[in-house]
């Protein structure tokens, strides 16, 4: 027990006295302090009395001890913390803090301010938030009796997101600790000394010359108006705030969407998320420009005399169900957009196996999320916590598949970096010869046929170091003996052997984690690959240490739904005749027993009809004969489109999609959609039920969640969802042989139709530099 | 730039992996090219896993590190206390209009740069100036234009 202010209050061991003090609700002044950063002890606000202790110390690095008697507030304390808050602000722009009206100012003079160089509380980007001022009215500080300094450094505005206005920096050093021990960048540093301090770059250079990530992390802790997100720096107080997911990658991030105006305005991070609030450019900067677009699709248009013309919906959805009900089943092919909600990909699905009467349903990286599934699945490691980021921040070791991971700066990267500063070795894996990222120990220039190699050849040291390695409880044990034993280590593995016995002894028995990009294993049998590395995982113990990187917001819930060529929703298999039967029974109706086509054949023949809810590259289209797209954005390939259906976008939706760890979450309604677009789901029904099909009358999308529920049985609410529960399986070798490398040069950026390079300049301009 | 940066790599290598060895990896890196240059920093960055922005917020820190090709001669005028009361400021701004440059910046010919110290530890001379390793004591204001002469003339030397 310790006591603050002569009350008694329990602690923990290693707290702060700070935390501790917050904890039990009593308020100290501090403004360096950040819960997920070291304490730094720069502003020297948060100074405290502790009997026994000489002078004041800093409340947020002084560790609690039993039986301390604190003091936090007295006459004496706020007399020191008035004086130093005064210098404080001797140095930053002041009268917003210290004006007396400064309430009554707020409410006369609303809207937006537009000023480049902020003066005065009228101007400051940060109005709103201002800890500062916070701590000035706790304090109770009415005037300055120091002269002031406006340090008139240049604004600076020439790098892409955000702007930075060091006039406004009170130098506690939140954006320098984020930047460097959270993100590991190093972006940020302090420069020069005494007056001169300045956080800077090395060399005053842009940030996009200086390895910057713009994650954004240091905006988000910046206590001043210093940093600003330049796109929402200027609308003032947002209409609303509504907390939902970003779905531009499959980390599955949580923001708080502002809107104004029935816009998205800004894309504010939250602590709740798999990534603890560390988030990455896209999320935190890109949304609104990318949904705001004037050119948004509104109306249905339907082609007559070879030009698209607006119509009613009525008209668009009865003339695509005459039309398609002239399709046969395997004439027509349907491509599941991989940011489609698990309700839509769900009523998609059904609607293509039930009412189109084909499976061919595919997403296009299906190459990808397929394989990673099928294995996982195989190998029943999805009763594990296969997948989890938090498994990144407690490994020893981490391979690294791809580099795109790392440029842009993903949300994962700090999970990476926490490992790296416990002592974790990184191990990259990428054919390219672009300057390898800082944080990467080692890296193999290797391509998918050598990283294939490379992995046997890391089996083949580990059971040949220690045979036990191999439990006899894991499944196909024999088999998979007998094929270690009868390898042939390539002419690669044995040029490359020091190097794997090395990494082998690293990977052996501790604990570590494979993270792979689509590209990093996009080639002519993926299968392979994953079951090499999975094998590898299982056999250092770590069976849950995969993390695919899927580039969809919700590739993990398109396969999951079964809106995957491969197999029915929930894994079950569709030449298995019983679970055919049990979802026909379940939907009423008469199913396809013909297998579906992946993406990558659907294309080659007699494909005639084709309903999109993504986008393809142009030249697939040749044959196709009707082309439904369902989009938010016009795009080049609606120059073929006969109906062109306008979709919501995912602030403009509500449903659920799942994380690359399998983390089912709930995505809401943020902001009004353009007037005439349509959850993709509803269009989808309407079509349906204009087919004649029934089973498509779902109000809303809790009632398809509680279907998709009864048919994938591992789904049972919002949360990581588990499979099974044997031993884990291994996958015998095969011969290596050479695999085909299909990894595409460029990698896309899209949300849809919607090409982030292409509608966010400033993304274009940070992916443009490269990046480090 | 070949050289330059296996030279680095060398002189970084016995202090790799060591913890607090930065600063002496700054001050060899500097006594061999006179100065922090940006391709310097970056090389010293990338030699020891760290960002270049984090180096140079160490770097400049210090006022022992230059960021910019001092000239040809180092010229020093103190104006520690000692040779602040013997008339330090009045040598100074002589040395300042004879080089037409303000302390802190380098002649357009580069050949001159010019700093200000405080304290060279022989006060009993103040006041103080110093080129390159000569010092010059009791200087007064007539005495610049010659010593500034002697290397003007002897340019090469």
């Amino acid at each position: 027990m310790i006591t603050i202010n002569g009350k008694k209050i329990p602690f923990k061991e290693g707290e702060t006295v700070l935390e501790t003090a917050l904890e039990a609700g009593i308020y100290i002044p501090s403004l360096c302090t950040q819960s997920e950063l070291e304490s730094f002890g720069a502003c020297r606000l948060c100074l405290v009395k502790i009997e026994g202790m000489r002078g004041f110390p800093t409340s947020c690095n002084t560790e609690v001890k039993d039986g301390m008697v604190i003091t936090t507030e007295d006459d004496e304390l706020q007399k020191i913390r008035r004086n130093v808050l005064e210098m404080l602000l001797s140095e930053h722009p002041n009268t917003c803090i210290i004006c007396k009206d400064k309430d009554i100012c707020e409410e006369c003079h609303f809207g937006p301010t537009k000023a480049g160089r902020v003066t005065g509380c009228r101007f400051c980007p940060n109005k709103e938030i201002c800890e500062v001022r916070e701590v000035a009215d706790y304090l109770g500080l009415e005037d300055l009796k120091l002269p002031f300094e406006y340090k008139n450094l240049p604004l600076e505005r020439d790098d892409p997101f955000f702007d930075r206005d060091y006039n406004l920096c009170i130098l506690c050093g939140r954006c320098v600790r984020v930047c460097q021990d959270i993100r590991g960048r190093g972006t940020l540093a302090f420069t020069q000394r005494s007056f001169r301090t300045k956080v800077g770059t090395a060399f005053d250079k842009l940030h996009i010359d200086s390895n910057c990530g713009f994650c954004g992390a240091c905006v988000d802790v910046c206590p001043t108006g210093a940093l600003s997100a330049r796109g929402s720096k200027w609308h003032g107080d947002a209409d609303s705030c509504i907390d939902s997911i970003c779905i531009l990658c499959s980390i599955g991030c949580n923001f708080s969407f502002e809107s104004k105006w029935d816009r998205i305005m800004a894309a504010i991070p939250k602590r709740e998320g798999p990534t603890k609030g560390q988030v990455c450019s896209r999320g935190r900067f890109c949304v609104p420009q990318l949904l705001n677009g004037t050119d948004r699709l509104k109306q249905p248009m339907i082609r007559k005399n070879g030009k698209l013309i607006p119509v009613s919906w009525d008209e668009a959805i009865t003339h695509t169900a005459d039309k398609l009900k002239d399709f046969k089943g395997e004439e027509i092919g349907v491509i599941a957009s991989k940011f489609l909600t698990n309700e839509s990909a769900y009523v998609l699905q059904k609607f293509t196996r039930a009412v189109l009467n084909t499976n061919n349903i595919d997403s296009t990286t299906s190459d990808f999320v397929g394989p990673v599934m099928k294995t996982i699945m195989e190998s029943k490691t999805a009763n594990s916590n296969i997948g989890k980021i938090e498994n990144i921040e407690n490994s020893r070791w981490i391979i690294v598949l791809g580099r795109r991971i790392f440029n842009p700066s993903s949300a994962l990267n700090p999970s990476i970096y926490r490992a790296k500063k416990k002592g974790a070795k990184i191990i990259l894996i990428d054919p390219g010869k672009s300057k390898t990222p800082r944080i990467i120990d080692v890296h193999l220039e290797l391509g998918v046929s050598q990283t294939l190699d490379f992995f046997y050849g890391i089996i083949h040291s580990l059971y040949s170091s220690n045979p036990s390695i191999v439990k006899k409880s894991y499944g196909k044990y024999g088999a998979f003996v007998k094929s270690v034993k009868n390898l042939e280590i390539s002419k690669f593995g044995k040029t490359y052997s020091n190097k794997i016995k090395e990494l082998s002894q690293l990977i052996n028995s501790s604990k570590g984690c494979i993270i792979a990009d689509p590209d990093a294993i996009h080639c002519s049998s993926p299968e392979k690959l994953m079951n090499a590395i999975l094998n590898v995982l299982i056999l250092s113990e770590n069976p849950d240490g995969f993390v695919p990187y899927y580039e969809g917001g919700n590739d993990q819930g398109i396969c999951d739904m079964g809106a995957i060529s491969q197999h029915l929703p929930g894994y079950s298999s569709i030449s298995n005749l019983e679970s055919i039967k049990k979802l026909e029974r379940l939907w009423g109706t008469k199913l396809p027993r013909e297998k579906g086509k992946r993406y990558s054949e659907m294309f080659k023949d007699k494909l005639k009809a084709l309903y999109l809810t993504d986008t393809i590259p142009e030249e697939k289209l040749g044959k196709i004969e009707f082309l439904v797209i369902q989009d938010i954005y016009p795009n080049k390939i609606m120059n073929k489109a006969d109906v062109v259906l306008p979709a919501r976008a995912f602030t403009e939706d509500d449903g659920t999609v799942t994380s690359l760890e399998r983390r089912v979450q709930k995505i809401k309604q943020a902001v009004k959609e353009p007037e005439g677009a349509r959850s993709d789901w509803k269009i989808i029904c309407n079509l349906a039920r204009k087919m004649d099909a029934k089973g498509f009358d779902y109000k809303n999308f809790q009632q398809i969640f509680k279907e998709i529920k009864e048919i994938v049985p591992f789904i049972s609410g919002m949360g990581i969802w588990k499979f099974g529960s044997k031993q884990p399986t291994l996958f015998p070798l095969m011969k290596t042989g050479e695999m085909k490398d299909l990894t595409s040069s460029k990698p896309l950026f899209r949300y849809r139709g919607a090409d982030l390079m292409e509608r966010v300049d400033d993304f274009r301009i940070q992916m443009g530099a490269g990046g480090k | 730039m070949k050289s330059e940066k296996f030279s680095i790599k060398k002189s970084i290598k016995p202090f790799k992996d060591k913890k607090g060895t930065l600063i002496t990896i700054l001050q060899h890196v500097q006594k061999e090219y006179g100065y922090l240059s940006k391709e310097t920093i970056s090389t010293i960055a990338d030699e020891l896993s760290k960002s270049e922005n984090e180096i140079y917020g160490v770097a400049t820190f210090y006022s022992q590190f230059k960021f910019n090709k001092p000239g040809k001669h180092q010229v020093k005028v103190c104006l520690g206390t000692a040779c602040h009361v013997r008339g330090g400021h009045e040598l100074m701004e002589t040395v300042e209009r004879q080089l037409v440059i303000k302390h802190g910046e380098k002649t357009k010919d580069s050949q001159f740069s010019l700093e200000r110290v405080a304290c060279m530890g022989c006060c009993a001379l103040a006041p103080v100036m110093v080129v390159d390793k000569e010092i010059y004591g009791k200087t007064t204001s007539t005495k610049v234009k010659q010593i500034l002469n002697k290397y003007k003339n002897n340019g090469g030397r």
